[in-house]
């Protein structure tokens, strides 16, 4: 399967519209990550949904860096916030597993 | 009442109304002229997908959940880095602000078979420590009521805000389940799998756990069990074992939605009473998540780690309707 790249925040849904409609999930394949980089399937379907959402396209190493960043600043806050005394599994407990890589299919 | 007409050889419906997307249609793949709006339009392959759903005020990780997709509540978390009480109920397009709990905590043990007016807010963390108390929500306020014999910080619920279960606790993976008769609280039949960051769906003489860590941290497990009301019998297992995701539903039709594996994942998987079945995976993977839903064919899943945020996934069966431009 071939992918496109783009970024955009999600907004959502209102009354009348939603960022990533029951419809489109039935059409293409798309998946969010950090940085509000949005993974599509490259066809007709999940081009309209870069169209209709304005989201900037990005090549997919542009992408991954945005992506690579942000998952590297988690890592540093999650190595940096510890408490005397603490377990390792104490540590995963309250904060959650650290952060890992990220890879864009 | 729908008519024939012929154009040109092939029949097409005429309707004065687009067709309903309630799922499953009998009129699936059809073509028809919808006579109000003056076009033609198709009723599409319908499915169970997620879509988008109002996305919560701020980012949370670790809220708790009870009632139907829309009609949902939720409650607590961690946002900004501060343990919140907030509350917010959700109407299937808009969240509104209600009344804080009297205890700020995230990860706690909610009876989802609650309502926007009747709901059990058990156990929880507040980062220093875990609860073993627990907060009734009447529709207004939430008011403290029995505590725990034990924590439960990190596991999950089922039942309702007067018949519950508490299963599972941790911080260390453990076998216990309390059980909640709207006043007080009472040790039942252990899970035969100590574990806690599991799931939990159905009511308290009906429940189903699935999913979890059966040891220290990062640990994971596709182990499933049923409740009859005395006691736990393992059944089949999820596909992709797992953590610290979501989870909702009832001991026939469940979720099982994203967590850890030691990846976040995406992955859906559906309980039909029997066994699971993967599906269409969600938009973002996430840990810890709030989630609740009347059943497996509808519900919700909102926050969590690491790029949850603030985003809401919605999940329901529809079919498209799609119109056609013949200009």
């Amino acid at each position: 399967m071939n992918y496109k790249y783009s970024i955009k925040e999600n907004w959502g849904k209102t009354s009348t519209d939603q960022f990533i409609k029951h419809e489109d999930r039935l059409q293409f394949h798309i998946e969010g990550h950090p940085g509000n980089v949005w993974v599509t399937e490259d066809n007709v379907h999940g081009g309209r949904w870069i169209a209709r959402h304005s989201a900037v396209v990005k090549t997919k190493s542009q992408a991954q860096t945005i992506v690579t960043d942000i998952v590297d600043d988690a890592k540093d806050t999650w190595d940096n916030d510890n408490v005397d005394g603490e377990t390792s599994a104490e540590k995963i407990t309250r904060l959650g597993t650290k952060p890992v890589d990220i890879t864009l299919p | 009442m729908t008519t024939y007409k012929v154009s040109k050889g092939t029949p097409v419906a005429f309707r004065d109304s687009a067709y309903p997307t309630s799922y499953p249609s009998p009129n699936e793949g059809e073509l028809f002229y919808n006579g109000s709006s003056g076009a033609f339009q198709f009723i599409g392959v319908g499915g169970g997908a997620w879509s988008s759903g109002a996305s919560f005020p701020a980012a949370y990780v670790g809220r708790g959940a009870a009632g139907p997709l829309n009609a949902s509540i939720f409650f607590g978390g961690i946002t900004g880095g501060s343990v919140s009480a907030n509350t917010e109920l959700y109407n299937g397009t808009a969240w509104t602000e209600t009344a804080n709990l009297n205890t700020a905590a995230f990860m706690f043990c909610p009876a989802k078979q609650g309502t926007q007016t009747a709901a059990l807010a058990a156990s929880g963390s507040i980062n220093s420590a875990d609860l073993a108390r627990n907060e009734l929500w009447d529709g207004s306020s939430w008011t403290e009521v029995g505590d725990l014999s034990n924590t439960h910080a990190y596991a999950d619920g089922a039942g309702t805000s007067t018949a519950s279960l508490a299963i599972g606790r941790g911080p260390n993976p453990n076998s216990l389940v309390e059980s909640w008769n709207g006043s007080s609280w009472t040790e039942v039949g252990d899970i035969n799998d100590g574990r806690y960051f599991n799931s939990a769906a159905g009511t308290q003489t009906a429940a189903l756990t699935f999913s979890g860590a059966p040891g220290n941290p990062p640990a994971f497990t596709a182990n499933t069990e049923v409740w009859n009301g005395s006691s736990w019998t393992e059944v089949n297992n999820l596909n992709t074992a797992r953590s610290t995701g979501g989870g909702f539903g009832t001991q026939t039709s469940a979720l099982m939605v994203t967590g850890y594996t030691p990846t976040v994942i995406a992955n859906t998987e559906s309980w039909n009473g029997t066994s699971w079945t993967e599906v269409a995976d969600v938009a973002t993977g996430r840990t810890r998540p709030g989630s609740t839903g009347a059943s497996g064919a509808e519900g919700i899943i909102g926050g969590g780690q690491p790029s949850g945020g603030a985003s809401v996934e919605e999940w329901a069966f529809a079919h498209p309707v799609k119109t056609i431009d013949v200009s």
